[in-house]
Protein backbone atom coordinates (compact mmCIF):
# COMPACT_ATOMS: atom_id res chain seq x y z
CA UNK A 1 0.00 0.00 0.00
CA UNK A 2 2.75 2.16 0.77
CA UNK A 3 4.63 1.54 -2.06
CA UNK A 4 1.60 2.78 -4.67
CA UNK A 5 1.18 5.79 -2.06
CA UNK A 6 4.88 7.27 -2.50
CA UNK A 7 4.25 6.45 -6.88
CA UNK A 8 1.42 8.61 -6.63
CA UNK A 9 3.12 11.43 -4.67
CA UNK A 10 6.22 10.90 -7.43
CA UNK A 11 4.11 11.05 -10.24
CA UNK A 12 1.05 13.83 -9.32
CA UNK A 13 2.68 16.19 -6.87
CA UNK A 14 4.22 19.10 -9.08
CA UNK A 15 7.05 20.54 -6.54
CA UNK A 16 10.58 18.82 -6.92
CA UNK A 17 11.12 18.58 -3.32
CA UNK A 18 8.28 16.76 -2.47
CA UNK A 19 8.60 14.30 -5.31
CA UNK A 20 12.51 13.59 -3.94
CA UNK A 21 11.03 13.38 -0.30
CA UNK A 22 8.37 10.48 -1.86
CA UNK A 23 11.47 8.85 -3.80
CA UNK A 24 13.18 8.12 -0.95
CA UNK A 25 9.80 6.59 1.01
CA UNK A 26 9.67 4.51 -2.28
CA UNK A 27 13.06 2.60 -2.11
CA UNK A 28 12.75 2.31 1.55
CA UNK A 29 9.14 0.31 1.19
CA UNK A 30 11.05 -1.75 -1.86
CA UNK A 31 13.37 -2.66 0.08
CA UNK A 32 11.59 -3.96 3.57
CA UNK A 33 9.31 -5.84 1.13
CA UNK A 34 12.41 -7.95 0.19
CA UNK A 35 13.33 -8.62 3.56
CA UNK A 36 9.77 -9.47 5.19
CA UNK A 37 9.96 -12.04 1.81
CA UNK A 38 12.94 -13.92 3.48
CA UNK A 39 11.62 -14.40 6.89
CA UNK A 40 11.27 -18.50 7.86
CA UNK A 41 7.67 -19.31 9.47
CA UNK A 42 8.89 -21.79 12.28
CA UNK A 43 7.92 -20.99 15.96
CA UNK A 44 11.52 -19.29 17.38
CA UNK A 45 13.67 -18.40 14.09
CA UNK A 46 17.21 -17.35 14.69
CA UNK A 47 19.11 -14.62 12.98
CA UNK A 48 21.74 -15.58 10.40
CA UNK A 49 24.74 -15.37 12.78
CA UNK A 50 26.44 -18.58 14.50
CA UNK A 51 27.20 -17.52 17.81
CA UNK A 52 30.37 -19.05 18.91
CA UNK A 53 33.38 -19.85 17.13
CA UNK A 54 33.80 -24.03 18.17
CA UNK A 55 30.59 -25.07 17.53
CA UNK A 56 29.22 -28.52 17.98
CA UNK A 57 27.99 -31.10 15.94
CA UNK A 58 24.48 -30.63 17.22
CA UNK A 59 24.50 -26.37 17.41
CA UNK A 60 25.50 -26.28 14.04
CA UNK A 61 22.57 -28.71 12.64
CA UNK A 62 19.80 -26.55 14.51
CA UNK A 63 21.53 -23.34 13.11
CA UNK A 64 21.14 -24.28 10.07
CA UNK A 65 17.42 -25.40 10.06
CA UNK A 66 16.12 -22.63 11.96
CA UNK A 67 18.09 -19.38 11.16
CA UNK A 68 16.05 -16.99 8.77
CA UNK A 69 17.15 -16.81 4.67
CA UNK A 70 20.39 -14.47 4.41
CA UNK A 71 20.94 -13.72 0.78
CA UNK A 72 18.39 -11.16 0.55
CA UNK A 73 20.00 -9.18 3.22
CA UNK A 74 23.39 -8.77 1.41
CA UNK A 75 21.20 -7.66 -1.64
CA UNK A 76 19.28 -4.97 0.18
CA UNK A 77 22.45 -3.60 2.29
CA UNK A 78 24.18 -2.93 -1.78
CA UNK A 79 21.01 -1.41 -2.97
CA UNK A 80 20.50 1.28 0.21
CA UNK A 81 24.12 2.73 -0.39
CA UNK A 82 23.39 3.10 -3.73
CA UNK A 83 20.13 4.68 -3.12
CA UNK A 84 22.05 7.25 -1.15
CA UNK A 85 24.35 8.11 -4.19
CA UNK A 86 21.36 8.56 -6.44
CA UNK A 87 19.32 10.84 -4.38
CA UNK A 88 22.62 12.94 -3.46
CA UNK A 89 22.97 14.17 -7.08
CA UNK A 90 19.04 14.52 -7.64
CA UNK A 91 19.81 17.30 -4.68
CA UNK A 92 21.87 19.08 -6.27
CA UNK A 93 20.17 18.91 -9.25
CA UNK A 94 17.55 20.59 -8.09
CA UNK A 95 19.71 23.22 -6.72
CA UNK A 96 20.48 24.19 -9.99
CA UNK A 97 17.32 23.97 -11.45
CA UNK A 98 16.11 26.60 -8.85
CA UNK A 99 19.10 29.00 -9.84
CA UNK A 100 18.29 29.02 -13.21
CA UNK A 101 14.57 29.37 -13.35
CA UNK A 102 13.45 30.65 -9.90
CA UNK A 103 11.02 28.13 -9.40
CA UNK A 104 10.24 24.85 -8.34
CA UNK A 105 6.77 23.92 -9.73
CA UNK A 106 6.95 21.70 -12.79
CA UNK A 107 4.14 23.30 -14.49
CA UNK A 108 5.95 26.65 -14.12
CA UNK A 109 9.20 25.08 -15.52
CA UNK A 110 7.09 23.95 -18.38
CA UNK A 111 5.83 26.98 -19.18
CA UNK A 112 8.95 29.24 -18.96
CA UNK A 113 10.53 26.55 -21.44
CA UNK A 114 8.25 27.81 -24.06
CA UNK A 115 8.27 31.38 -23.67
CA UNK A 116 5.24 32.06 -22.45
CA UNK A 117 5.12 34.25 -18.80
CA UNK A 118 3.71 32.90 -16.04
CA UNK B 1 3.32 -18.28 18.71
CA UNK B 2 4.02 -18.28 14.94
CA UNK B 3 1.99 -15.46 14.25
CA UNK B 4 2.93 -12.95 16.77
CA UNK B 5 6.04 -11.25 14.79
CA UNK B 6 3.63 -10.91 11.18
CA UNK B 7 0.91 -9.13 13.65
CA UNK B 8 3.72 -6.50 14.97
CA UNK B 9 4.92 -5.91 11.43
CA UNK B 10 1.73 -5.31 10.30
CA UNK B 11 0.94 -3.05 13.04
CA UNK B 12 4.49 -1.02 12.44
CA UNK B 13 3.24 -1.17 8.72
CA UNK B 14 -0.14 0.63 9.46
CA UNK B 15 1.81 3.41 11.65
CA UNK B 16 4.34 3.99 8.63
CA UNK B 17 1.20 4.37 5.83
CA UNK B 18 -0.54 6.76 8.29
CA UNK B 19 2.52 8.99 8.09
CA UNK B 20 3.08 8.79 4.53
CA UNK B 21 0.38 9.72 3.91
CA UNK B 22 0.61 13.06 6.30
CA UNK B 23 3.61 13.71 4.77
CA UNK B 24 2.70 13.53 0.59
CA UNK B 25 -0.76 15.82 1.82
CA UNK B 26 1.38 18.33 4.18
CA UNK B 27 1.80 22.03 1.93
CA UNK B 28 4.82 22.80 4.63
CA UNK B 29 7.79 21.50 3.58
CA UNK B 30 9.65 20.86 6.34
CA UNK B 31 6.63 19.49 8.23
CA UNK B 32 6.84 16.52 5.54
CA UNK B 33 10.24 16.23 6.49
CA UNK B 34 10.24 15.21 9.68
CA UNK B 35 6.93 13.03 8.63
CA UNK B 36 9.17 11.15 6.56
CA UNK B 37 11.71 10.75 9.45
CA UNK B 38 8.84 9.14 11.57
CA UNK B 39 7.60 6.23 9.48
CA UNK B 40 11.81 5.48 8.88
CA UNK B 41 11.92 5.11 12.37
CA UNK B 42 8.69 3.07 12.04
CA UNK B 43 11.18 0.68 8.93
CA UNK B 44 14.02 0.38 11.21
CA UNK B 45 12.04 -1.45 13.73
CA UNK B 46 10.71 -3.12 11.63
CA UNK B 47 13.92 -4.96 10.04
CA UNK B 48 14.93 -5.92 13.69
CA UNK B 49 11.33 -7.81 14.44
CA UNK B 50 12.04 -9.60 10.93
CA UNK B 51 15.51 -10.77 12.61
CA UNK B 52 18.04 -8.55 10.08
CA UNK B 53 20.62 -6.94 12.19
CA UNK B 54 23.01 -6.12 9.87
CA UNK B 55 20.50 -3.97 7.27
CA UNK B 56 19.24 -1.98 10.47
CA UNK B 57 22.61 -0.83 11.43
CA UNK B 58 22.91 0.89 8.04
CA UNK B 59 19.44 1.81 7.53
CA UNK B 60 19.80 3.83 10.82
CA UNK B 61 22.91 5.89 9.84
CA UNK B 62 21.29 6.61 6.07
CA UNK B 63 17.80 6.91 6.60
CA UNK B 64 17.60 9.05 10.19
CA UNK B 65 20.95 10.78 9.92
CA UNK B 66 21.33 11.53 6.12
CA UNK B 67 18.23 11.48 3.99
CA UNK B 68 16.50 14.73 6.20
CA UNK B 69 19.61 17.12 6.67
CA UNK B 70 20.28 16.85 2.60
CA UNK B 71 16.70 17.69 2.09
CA UNK B 72 17.09 20.34 4.62
CA UNK B 73 19.88 21.99 2.96
CA UNK B 74 17.65 21.47 -0.21
CA UNK B 75 14.91 23.98 1.34
CA UNK B 76 16.80 26.18 2.64
CA UNK B 77 18.31 27.25 -0.15
CA UNK B 78 15.05 27.53 -1.66
CA UNK B 79 11.09 27.55 -0.73
CA UNK B 80 9.91 26.84 2.00
CA UNK B 81 6.28 26.38 1.09
CA UNK B 82 5.30 24.78 -1.83
CA UNK B 83 2.66 25.95 -4.43
CA UNK B 84 2.01 29.07 -6.46
CA UNK B 85 3.44 32.24 -5.50
CA UNK C 1 -2.20 18.04 -13.17
CA UNK C 2 -5.22 17.63 -16.16
CA UNK C 3 -8.25 15.64 -13.96
CA UNK C 4 -8.47 12.81 -16.58
CA UNK C 5 -4.71 12.05 -16.43
CA UNK C 6 -5.48 12.03 -12.73
CA UNK C 7 -7.97 9.91 -12.60
CA UNK C 8 -5.76 7.49 -14.96
CA UNK C 9 -3.18 7.38 -12.61
CA UNK C 10 -4.96 6.44 -9.76
CA UNK C 11 -6.56 3.67 -11.32
CA UNK C 12 -3.46 2.49 -12.73
CA UNK C 13 -2.16 2.74 -9.03
CA UNK C 14 -5.16 0.18 -7.80
CA UNK C 15 -3.89 -2.21 -10.28
CA UNK C 16 -0.85 -2.47 -8.63
CA UNK C 17 -1.84 -2.54 -4.96
CA UNK C 18 -4.08 -5.62 -6.31
CA UNK C 19 -1.27 -7.54 -8.44
CA UNK C 20 1.20 -6.92 -5.26
CA UNK C 21 -1.18 -8.42 -2.62
CA UNK C 22 -1.45 -11.34 -4.89
CA UNK C 23 1.82 -12.25 -5.55
CA UNK C 24 3.22 -11.48 -1.98
CA UNK C 25 0.03 -14.08 -0.46
CA UNK C 26 0.36 -16.87 -3.18
CA UNK C 27 3.96 -17.13 -3.97
CA UNK C 28 4.05 -20.87 -5.41
CA UNK C 29 0.87 -22.67 -4.50
CA UNK C 30 1.31 -21.85 -0.61
CA UNK C 31 1.85 -18.80 1.44
CA UNK C 32 4.68 -16.85 1.39
CA UNK C 33 7.09 -16.17 3.67
CA UNK C 34 7.30 -20.19 4.22
CA UNK C 35 8.75 -22.74 6.24
CA UNK C 36 11.55 -23.77 3.84
CA UNK C 37 13.59 -21.56 2.63
CA UNK C 38 14.99 -21.05 -1.11
CA UNK C 39 18.22 -23.77 -2.37
CA UNK C 40 20.45 -20.92 -2.67
CA UNK C 41 19.56 -19.28 0.84
CA UNK C 42 20.10 -22.94 2.33
CA UNK C 43 23.61 -23.94 0.62
CA UNK C 44 25.01 -20.77 1.96
CA UNK C 45 24.29 -21.44 5.34
CA UNK C 46 25.39 -25.20 5.25
CA UNK C 47 28.45 -24.05 3.88
CA UNK C 48 29.85 -21.22 5.70
CA UNK C 49 31.68 -22.27 8.84
CA UNK C 50 31.27 -25.89 8.63
CA UNK C 51 34.25 -26.41 10.37
CA UNK C 52 33.73 -30.78 10.13
CA UNK C 53 33.51 -30.42 5.78
CA UNK C 54 35.73 -27.74 4.75
CA UNK C 55 35.03 -28.14 0.96
CA UNK C 56 33.60 -24.49 0.78
CA UNK C 57 34.17 -22.93 3.56
CA UNK C 58 34.30 -19.48 4.12
CA UNK C 59 36.32 -18.82 7.25
CA UNK C 60 33.80 -16.38 9.49
CA UNK C 61 30.50 -17.08 11.26
CA UNK C 62 29.26 -14.20 10.00
CA UNK C 63 26.90 -15.25 6.70
CA UNK C 64 26.10 -11.58 5.50
CA UNK C 65 29.49 -10.82 5.27
CA UNK C 66 30.46 -13.80 3.89
CA UNK C 67 27.71 -13.50 1.33
CA UNK C 68 29.02 -9.77 0.17
CA UNK C 69 32.28 -10.36 0.26
CA UNK C 70 33.33 -14.39 -0.19
CA UNK C 71 30.74 -15.58 -2.41
CA UNK C 72 28.77 -12.24 -4.05
CA UNK C 73 32.52 -10.56 -3.99
CA UNK C 74 32.00 -8.82 -7.98
CA UNK C 75 28.70 -7.29 -6.78
CA UNK C 76 29.98 -4.96 -3.85
CA UNK C 77 33.30 -3.65 -6.10
CA UNK C 78 30.64 -2.86 -8.71
CA UNK C 79 28.40 -1.15 -6.50
CA UNK C 80 31.86 0.61 -5.62
CA UNK C 81 31.79 1.72 -8.84
CA UNK C 82 28.35 3.56 -9.04
CA UNK C 83 28.91 5.30 -6.08
CA UNK C 84 32.57 6.75 -7.52
CA UNK C 85 30.42 7.86 -10.77
CA UNK C 86 27.54 9.53 -8.96
CA UNK C 87 30.72 11.44 -6.87
CA UNK C 88 32.18 12.19 -10.05
CA UNK C 89 29.01 14.10 -11.62
CA UNK C 90 28.39 15.70 -7.99
CA UNK C 91 31.71 17.53 -8.28
CA UNK C 92 31.30 18.52 -11.98
CA UNK C 93 28.24 20.23 -11.15
CA UNK C 94 29.01 21.76 -7.84
CA UNK C 95 32.61 22.51 -7.57
CA UNK C 96 34.50 25.90 -6.38
CA UNK C 97 37.51 26.27 -5.81
CA UNK C 98 38.60 26.68 -1.90
CA UNK C 99 41.49 29.33 -1.55
CA UNK C 100 39.98 32.10 -0.22
CA UNK C 101 37.28 30.74 1.52
CA UNK C 102 38.72 30.68 4.84
CA UNK C 103 38.65 34.59 5.32
CA UNK C 104 34.88 34.87 5.97
CA UNK C 105 35.26 32.65 9.11
CA UNK C 106 33.71 35.15 12.16
CA UNK C 107 33.69 32.93 15.12
CA UNK C 108 30.88 34.74 17.08
CA UNK C 109 28.41 35.68 14.30
CA UNK C 110 28.25 32.29 12.72
CA UNK C 111 27.08 29.15 14.51
CA UNK C 112 24.26 27.95 16.74
CA UNK C 113 23.46 28.41 20.60
CA UNK C 114 26.42 27.46 23.49
CA UNK C 115 24.25 24.50 24.30
CA UNK C 116 24.12 23.09 20.76
CA UNK C 117 27.91 23.55 20.59
CA UNK C 118 28.35 21.09 23.42
CA UNK C 119 26.01 18.34 22.98
CA UNK C 120 27.84 18.26 19.20
CA UNK C 121 31.04 18.06 21.00
CA UNK C 122 30.15 15.06 23.30
CA UNK C 123 28.28 13.15 20.49
CA UNK C 124 30.97 13.54 17.72
CA UNK C 125 33.36 11.50 20.28
CA UNK C 126 30.55 8.61 20.77
CA UNK C 127 29.84 8.72 16.91
CA UNK C 128 33.24 8.10 16.48
CA UNK C 129 34.19 5.40 18.68
CA UNK C 130 31.20 3.27 17.70
CA UNK C 131 31.65 3.47 14.20
CA UNK C 132 35.33 2.00 14.14
CA UNK C 133 34.41 -0.58 16.29
CA UNK C 134 31.73 -1.87 13.74
CA UNK C 135 33.95 -1.84 11.02
CA UNK C 136 36.34 -3.31 12.24
CA UNK C 137 34.74 -6.71 14.15
CA UNK C 138 32.74 -6.72 10.80
CA UNK C 139 33.45 -10.37 10.46
CA UNK C 140 31.85 -11.73 13.82
CA UNK C 141 28.95 -9.33 14.49
CA UNK C 142 27.03 -7.55 12.75
CA UNK C 143 27.91 -4.50 11.40
CA UNK C 144 31.00 -4.51 8.76
CA UNK C 145 32.18 -2.10 5.96
CA UNK C 146 28.98 -0.17 5.28
CA UNK C 147 27.34 0.54 8.59
CA UNK C 148 30.98 1.85 9.96
CA UNK C 149 31.19 4.21 7.00
CA UNK C 150 27.89 5.28 7.39
CA UNK C 151 27.82 6.06 10.73
CA UNK C 152 31.02 7.52 10.61
CA UNK C 153 29.87 10.54 8.01
CA UNK C 154 27.19 11.80 10.14
CA UNK C 155 29.59 13.22 12.67
CA UNK C 156 30.47 16.28 10.47
CA UNK C 157 27.32 16.41 8.91
CA UNK C 158 26.27 17.11 13.04
CA UNK C 159 29.66 19.73 13.08
CA UNK C 160 28.56 21.13 9.87
CA UNK C 161 24.88 22.10 11.74
CA UNK C 162 26.10 23.27 14.99
CA UNK C 163 29.08 24.98 14.29
CA UNK C 164 29.36 26.37 10.61
CA UNK C 165 30.95 24.77 7.17
CA UNK C 166 34.22 27.01 7.57
CA UNK C 167 35.08 25.36 11.27
CA UNK C 168 35.18 22.23 9.63
CA UNK C 169 36.91 23.44 6.89
CA UNK C 170 39.44 25.25 9.09
CA UNK C 171 39.61 21.80 11.36
CA UNK C 172 41.48 20.06 8.44
CA UNK C 173 38.85 17.81 6.12
CA UNK C 174 38.98 19.59 3.12
CA UNK C 175 38.38 17.87 -0.85
CA UNK C 176 41.75 16.58 -1.64
CA UNK C 177 42.36 14.67 1.65
CA UNK C 178 38.82 13.05 1.21
CA UNK C 179 39.68 11.88 -2.08
CA UNK C 180 43.23 10.94 -1.01
CA UNK C 181 41.85 8.57 1.69
CA UNK C 182 39.46 7.21 -0.12
CA UNK C 183 41.51 6.22 -3.34
CA UNK C 184 43.79 4.39 -0.55
CA UNK C 185 40.84 2.22 0.52
CA UNK C 186 40.44 1.58 -3.27
CA UNK C 187 43.74 0.70 -3.60
CA UNK C 188 43.55 -2.06 -0.69
CA UNK C 189 40.36 -3.58 -2.03
CA UNK C 190 42.31 -4.27 -5.08
CA UNK C 191 45.36 -5.53 -4.34
CA UNK C 192 43.38 -8.47 -2.02
CA UNK C 193 41.22 -8.74 -4.92
CA UNK C 194 44.05 -9.83 -7.60
CA UNK C 195 46.33 -10.76 -5.39
CA UNK C 196 45.51 -14.95 -5.86
CA UNK C 197 45.84 -14.74 -9.99
CA UNK C 198 49.22 -15.11 -9.49
CA UNK C 199 48.58 -18.74 -8.00
CA UNK C 200 46.38 -19.69 -10.47
CA UNK C 201 43.60 -19.02 -8.14
CA UNK C 202 40.30 -16.69 -9.40
CA UNK C 203 39.82 -13.36 -8.77
CA UNK C 204 38.40 -12.29 -4.85
CA UNK C 205 39.41 -15.94 -3.58
CA UNK C 206 39.40 -16.37 0.20
CA UNK C 207 40.16 -20.04 1.14
CA UNK C 208 41.49 -23.08 -0.48
CA UNK C 209 39.62 -24.91 -2.87
CA UNK C 210 40.48 -28.40 -4.72
CA UNK C 211 40.90 -27.23 -8.27
CA UNK C 212 43.69 -24.25 -7.47
CA UNK C 213 46.50 -23.86 -5.97
CA UNK C 214 46.21 -20.71 -3.86
CA UNK C 215 46.54 -22.04 -0.37
CA UNK C 216 44.36 -19.03 1.10
CA UNK C 217 44.07 -16.14 3.61
CA UNK C 218 45.14 -16.88 6.98
CA UNK C 219 42.39 -17.67 9.51
CA UNK C 220 44.88 -17.26 12.50
CA UNK C 221 47.63 -14.77 13.51
CA UNK C 222 49.12 -15.93 16.66
CA UNK C 223 46.31 -15.63 18.92
CA UNK C 224 44.16 -13.46 17.60
CA UNK C 225 41.31 -14.78 14.83
CA UNK C 226 40.93 -13.42 11.29
CA UNK C 227 38.75 -14.46 8.77
CA UNK C 228 40.84 -14.59 6.04
CA UNK C 229 40.43 -11.46 4.37
CA UNK C 230 37.91 -9.93 5.26
CA UNK C 231 38.67 -7.56 7.93
CA UNK C 232 41.09 -6.16 5.63
CA UNK C 233 38.22 -5.49 3.08
CA UNK C 234 36.11 -3.99 5.51
CA UNK C 235 38.98 -1.45 6.00
CA UNK C 236 38.86 -0.47 2.63
CA UNK C 237 34.80 -0.14 2.69
CA UNK C 238 35.05 2.32 5.50
CA UNK C 239 37.53 4.27 4.15
CA UNK C 240 35.62 4.48 0.55
CA UNK C 241 31.98 5.17 2.01
CA UNK C 242 32.75 6.91 5.34
CA UNK C 243 34.95 9.75 2.77
CA UNK C 244 32.39 9.68 0.14
CA UNK C 245 29.80 11.05 1.97
CA UNK C 246 31.64 13.66 3.28
CA UNK C 247 33.11 15.07 -0.09
CA UNK C 248 29.14 14.88 -0.78
CA UNK C 249 28.41 16.84 2.17
CA UNK C 250 30.78 19.59 1.66
CA UNK C 251 30.12 19.89 -2.15
CA UNK C 252 26.69 20.85 -0.93
CA UNK C 253 26.89 22.95 1.92
CA UNK C 254 29.36 25.14 -0.29
CA UNK C 255 27.07 25.31 -3.07
CA UNK C 256 24.99 29.02 -3.12
CA UNK C 257 25.42 31.80 -1.62
CA UNK C 258 28.39 31.04 0.40
CA UNK C 259 27.15 28.28 2.80
CA UNK C 260 25.60 29.18 5.84
CA UNK C 261 22.92 27.45 7.60
CA UNK C 262 19.99 29.60 7.19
Amino acid sequence: MTITISLYGVIVKPNIIKKIIALTILGDTANVLIIFLAYRLIPFPKPPILPSLKPSEEALSSFMKSSVDPLPQALVITAIVINVAVIAFLVILAIQVFKQYHTLEYDEIIKLKRGEQV
Amino acid sequence: MIIYPLLLTAYLFTIALVFTILAIKEKDLIKAVIYSAVQSIAYAIAFGVLLAPDILLVYLAVGLGIYPVIILYAISRTRRLEGHG
Amino acid sequence: MVKVLKILVIMFLILIVISTIYFVIEDVLGGSPKPVIRGLGQFFLNNTYNIYYKKWWSGSPETVTAILWDYRGLDTIFETTVLYIAIIGCMVLAYKPLTNILKKYDKEKHGLTLIVKTAVKIIIVLIAIVSINLALRGYISPGGGFAGGSAYAVAPLIIIAGYSIYYLLSMGYSLNKSAILRSIGLVILVIIALAPLMYHGYILQNQMKTHTLFPGYPVNIGPFYIGGFLIFMNIGEFLIVSMEFIMIFILISLYLRGGEES
